[in-house]
């Protein structure tokens, strides 16, 4: 009886050693969206586009579009836009050496301190598996530049 | 028993404590920083055959505006330009013109200012019954070796107004970011690759060698020893040879590090010509060395 007890103390204990590393790794691992599309450029350092998303509700479809729309602009690029080249070369190799950073900025909702505005562009679609939305986001993108640049992630202008 | 279960648990919880803790990528290194060297960056305006570099900017306001705008976009990203005009007062009041052929002008200024980089900004008005435009051609290189680092061309639109100076400043808004985005990309391949430097190797009028004399302890001809050198000691095996005559070697693109790779201190040109005055020193030559910005001349005597 006791040593079945210390066993399962032990178990329990590998078990939330495990989970405990690996809470570390980046949560975002599904694919993201391509479907962002430029409206406007109103003041420099600013950008509109229109990102989609899908959720089980909602909230989730509008939270989706939004990351979708970031991870765009920081990994992508937008063609034909200020940002034609994404703020960050390589993704992979950025996501891997900054775990800590993009779980804050995607999971913890940091992204939201670079949102000037969010707005249903369109009625979201209801379906029986969940919630398609569509949004207008308005990003300073000069401002998150300047916070992966003190961050680390990105270097400054120049070498 | 007990007291052994107790113990391996405590081991185990340690153990992922500590891998979360060294899993992680160190940012904060307690080492020294070096702060790596800058390139100078000027920008300039576009000249045509026949203008003069030193007035151009008085005559027109459209270009006084597009230059400060780019300069401005700089300002934005944190980094500072060479400014060309206090450049150019400091050149008149030293007396540095030495001729007032317009090509002998820009090359005294563009020498003088020490900068790598050159932005050249072209301004174009447009007039029409359609509407008043201006379209601005941006062009930056590296000033020894005359890579491109990135090209755009702006355009403001086409509106009813003659304020040129409104149409000049969104021209340059409508294409500097991402000029700036796509330098820096080409700034990110020097980081990786290396930065480019030109290395020319001749002989002196007097010398008894040719670059097929047999010298050194292998006897192998000199150009071939170059050569090996060469591909040690470019970064990441790197170079290029534009062309090798008996009486000279010229290499039009060599790749150096920003970093010296066993110190981790900056790197430049300078030392690079150093290390291949070594070379030819080890080799019983006599050597000399001259360098003007990222490029290399050795002549051998």
């Amino acid at each position: 009886m006791k040593t079945l007890k210390a066993i399962s103390t032990l178990v329990v204990l590998i078990v939330l050693s495990v989970s405990y590393s690996c809470s570390h790794k980046l949560h975002q691992q599904q694919p993201y969206s391509a479907q962002v599309t430029f409206l406007n450029k109103d003041e420099v350092g600013t950008i509109t586009v229109n990102s989609k998303g899908f959720g089980k509700n909602e909230n989730a479809a509008i939270v989706t579009a939004q990351t979708n729309a970031f991870n765009v602009i920081l990994f992508k690029g937008i063609p034909g836009t200020d940002l034609n080249v994404p703020l960050i070369e390589n993704e992979t190799d950025a996501k891997a050496k900054n775990i800590e950073y993009f779980n804050k900025f995607f999971d913890q909702g940091y992204y939201q301190s670079f949102l000037m505005s969010s707005t249903l562009s369109e009625n979201s679609i209801k379906s029986k598996d969940g919630v398609y939305s569509s949004i207008d986001l308005k990003i300073n993108y000069n401002s998150l530049r300047k916070d992966l640049e003190q961050n680390n992630i990105i270097r400054k202008f120049g070498f | 028993m007990k007291m052994k279960y107790y113990i391996l648990a405590l081991l185990l919880l340690q153990t992922s404590i500590i891998n979360s803790v060294f899993g992680q990528k160190d940012t904060t290194k307690s080492s020294v920083k070096v702060i790596t060297v800058q390139p100078k960056i000027m920008v300039i305006p576009y000249t045509k055959e026949g203008e003069d570099l030193r007035t151009v900017l008085e005559n027109d306001e459209n270009k006084r505006i597009a230059i400060t705008k780019i300069k401005e976009a700089f300002d934005s990203r944190g980094f500072t330009t060479v400014d060309f005009v206090a450049k150019l007062k400091a050149a008149k009041d030293n007396n540095v013109f030495t001729s007032d052929n317009q090509t002998d002008i820009k090359s005294q200024i563009i020498q003088m200012s020490g900068a790598d980089v050159y932005v050249q900004a072209e301004v174009i008005v447009e007039k029409g019954q359609s509407g008043n435009s201006v379209k601005l051609i941006l062009t930056a290189y590296e000033a020894s070796t005359g890579n491109s680092l990135s090209n755009k061309v702006g355009e403001s639109g086409k509106f009813y107004t003659d304020d040129f100076n409104k149409l000049a400043s969104k021209a340059v808004e409508s294409c500097v970011e991402d000029f700036l985005n796509v330098m820096q990309t080409k700034f990110t391949d020097i980081v990786n690759n290396g930065k480019s430097v030109i290395v020319d190797i001749s002989f002196d009028a007097n010398s008894q060698y040719k670059m097929s004399s047999e010298i050194g302890p292998d006897k192998l001809p000199l150009s071939d020893q170059i050569e090996m050198w060469m591909e040690k000691n470019s970064f990441k095996n790197n170079y290029h040879i534009q062309g090798t005559t008996d009486l000279k070697m010229i290499f039009d693109d060599v790749r150096i590090p920003l970093k010296d790779q066993a110190t981790g201190n900056n790197y430049n040109p300078n030392k690079f010509a150093l290390e291949l005055y070594k070379f030819f020193k080890g080799l019983g030559l006599e050597p000399h060395k001259d360098v003007k910005s990222s490029t290399i001349y050795i002549t051998i005597k």
